[in-house]
């Protein structure tokens, strides 16, 4: 199958998906809650402001007409406005997504450098100390909570090492800084900032890490499982036999390897995402995990439909744009 | 039995087990082991607030004075409970709807494809907390949260499994000497598919307290004055500064629990792989 049909045979079901999502969301914040609009203003609310939050977002109306009402606006890119804000949510979104993918994609670096570092010396290593550790550690890594693991490196490094790495926030706030794209790395290179920068990359250090430890497990799993099995090859075996240097050999090996983890990637980005709830609440980093987080504990339901399928568009093609790596990464693949 | 000969000669399947035995037990007698249970609930003792791992308090106590160890203990039984009743409700559900969909094929069959698609577009906390949010906070709503959240992964593997023994021999013969289809599910499908389905379980029970955790910690999942070690985590973690065992100690049970779990999984997915099967029988 040509990589254009297989393309467009993906993106044509996306909005299906998408459709149904919104009907899945829909039902659980429009027709699950006894009464949408008192829970939506909170306990203690005067009935006029219920009523008001009822008729600002159409609560009022039979629920057909709040599907539709609702679907149109959401096909324009308007949520509505966000309870707990009071903005636009396609405002709010607009505000919060440069932290969420910077971060994201800063965890993503960080566990495909360092897991496939792992991967590699643990490979090379293979039965001795440093392999049976890290294979130790690979017990561990699916099965610690990304919110502990955050409050613990804060106990660590930011208390009890009085201020090694700072604690939370995205920049330390007395450097003069303004944001351009709201990529804060991005845009401290772009404009020469290096207090900016600095400060920016040693915030971004412990959130990353602790948002891509579950990846950075996998990626280590996988490059030492495929390495040990790529050496065993035919190739390999000739190139050590006419004397290549072993570094040599094993970087050729390794390029091998590189298909999966790369297509593992994308895969792990959707994964990432759900993971920012609770990084970025530990570590006060303003991005739409926090922004879901609060959405959630004041039932904005008008920022949680958004989210939703933000979260949900994101995902999807990260997965599609890791199925494609396949057609274009693996040359077997193509032929067929 | 050979299969538990080599259950026991797993030996990090072994430690798993040994562990989910012990946490089990500890769930089950929490009651009575706890060196203060009544601060399972609401209690005060602010004479003892935020004290230190002592001899009196193994893991220290809360910003209400109530014993951690004992708190942390009693919320093993919440954590486990909410764990195994919604992947029992997930696995039971998905499987039927996994076994319907690959035996009948069809429309139905891509209608609960997709539905099971659109659950799994979202990440699962997100989902979860969509869910948790519209049921409001809770243990029965979690477990229902937590259900929805894993639901499709189990119901995507039965089907695959019900589409590779459909075509067998023996349930083609079933059918053409006019067996129902009741019957060729019940006599020949679901034997010959539960095993992974028990396996997949294992694990997920392990990442369904992982999630109820992260739903508590975030604040939609259990309320206080519960146990929960997620809960647990959230309310150390205002108090990190000045107590360090408050949230350190709750999140540690909650590693050592889906290790356990993950464990045992994995030493099930080992001994019983068909692959790994067909290799032993080889070498006998």
């Amino acid at each position: 199958m040509s990589i254009w049909v297989y393309l467009l045979r993906r993106l044509s079901i996306l909005p299906a998906i998408l459709l149904g999502l919104y009907t899945i969301i829909f039902f659980l914040s429009h027709v699950v809650p006894a009464d949408p609009a008192r829970v939506m203003a909170g306990e203690g609310a005067s009935e006029e402001i219920v009523q008001r939050i009822a008729a600002e977002y159409d609560l009022d109306k039979p629920l057909v007409v709040q599907y539709f009402l609702n679907l149109g606006r959401v096909l324009k890119g308007d949520f509505g406005k966000s309870i707990h804000t009071w903005r636009p949510v396609s405002q709010d979104l607009r505000q919060f997504f440069p932290a969420t993918v910077e971060l994201a994609l800063v965890s993503m670096v960080l566990a495909v450098l360092l897991g496939c570092l792992l991967g590699i010396v643990s490979a090379v290593y293979r039965g001795k100390l440093f392999d049976i550790v890290a294979s130790g550690f690979s017990i561990f890594w699916l099965a610690i909570p990304r919110f502990w693991l955050g409050i613990i490196l804060q106990i660590g490094l930011c208390l009890a090492a009085h201020g090694l790495m700072p604690q939370g926030g995205r920049i330390n706030s007395l450097i003069g800084f303004r944001p351009i794209t709201g990529f804060y790395i991005l845009d401290s290179l772009i404009v020469g900032n290096w207090p900016a920068l600095g400060s920016s990359l040693r915030h971004i250090v412990l959130p990353a890490f602790t948002l891509g430890i579950t990846s950075l497990g996998l990626f280590s799993r996988l490059t030492r499982t495929s390495l040990l099995n790529t050496l065993q090859d035919d190739y390999v075996r000739t190139a050590r036999a006419v004397g290549h240097k072993e570094r040599s050999v094993i970087w050729h090996a390794f390029r091998n390897v590189l298909i999966p983890i790369v297509t593992i990637m994308g895969m792990q980005f959707g994964f990432l995402l759900g993971g920012t709830v609770a990084v970025e609440t530990v570590f006060d980093w303003p991005g739409l995990g926090l922004y879901a987080a609060q959405s959630a504990l004041t039932a904005d339901y008008p920022a949680i439909i958004a989210l939703t399928m933000l979260f949900g568009v994101i995902r999807m093609v990260f997965n599609l744009l890791a199925d494609l790596s396949y057609f274009v990464l693996d040359p077997r693949i193509r032929q067929k | 039995m050979r299969i538990l000969r080599l259950l026991v000669q797993n030996k990090l399947g072994m430690i798993g087990a040994v562990m989910l035995v012990l946490i089990a037990l500890v769930a089950l007698l929490a009651p009575w082991i706890a060196p203060y249970p009544e601060d399972g609930r609401r209690a005060v003792h602010l004479e003892r607030m935020l004290r230190s791992p002592t001899a009196k308090h193994w893991l220290g106590t809360d910003d209400m004075g109530r014993d951690l160890l004992s708190r942390i203990l009693l919320g093993a039984r919440l954590s486990l409970m909410i764990g195994v009743v919604s992947i029992g409700f997930s696995a039971t559900f998905g499987t039927i709807l996994g076994l319907v969909a690959g035996y009948v094929g069809g429309w139905l069959d891509e209608a609960l494809m997709r539905i099971a698609d659109i659950f799994m577009s979202v990440p699962n906390v997100i989902l979860g907390m969509a869910i948790a949010v519209a049921l409001k906070p809770g243990i029965r709503n979690v477990i229902i949260a937590v259900s929805l959240v894993f639901w499709p992964a189990t119901a995507r593997l039965m089907r695959g499994q019900v589409l590779s023994i459909r075509e067998k021999e023996y349930v083609e013969s079933g059918r053409a000497m006019g067996a129902s289809a009741w019957r060729i599910m019940r006599v020949h499908i679901i034997p010959n598919c539960i095993t992974p389905i028990l396996v997949h379980a294992t694990i997920q029970v392990g990442w369904a307290i992982l999630l109820s955790a992260t739903l508590s910690f975030v604040g939609v999942g259990v309320q206080p004055p519960l146990p929960e070690w997620g809960l647990l985590t959230s309310s150390g973690r205002r108090f990190m500064l000045i107590a360090w065992w408050y949230a350190t100690f709750p999140g540690l049970a909650i590693v050592i629990t889906v290790v356990a779990f993950n464990l045992v999984g994995d030493a099930l997915r080992d001994v019983l792989d068909p692959r790994l099967k067909g290799l032993l029988r080889k070498g006998e």
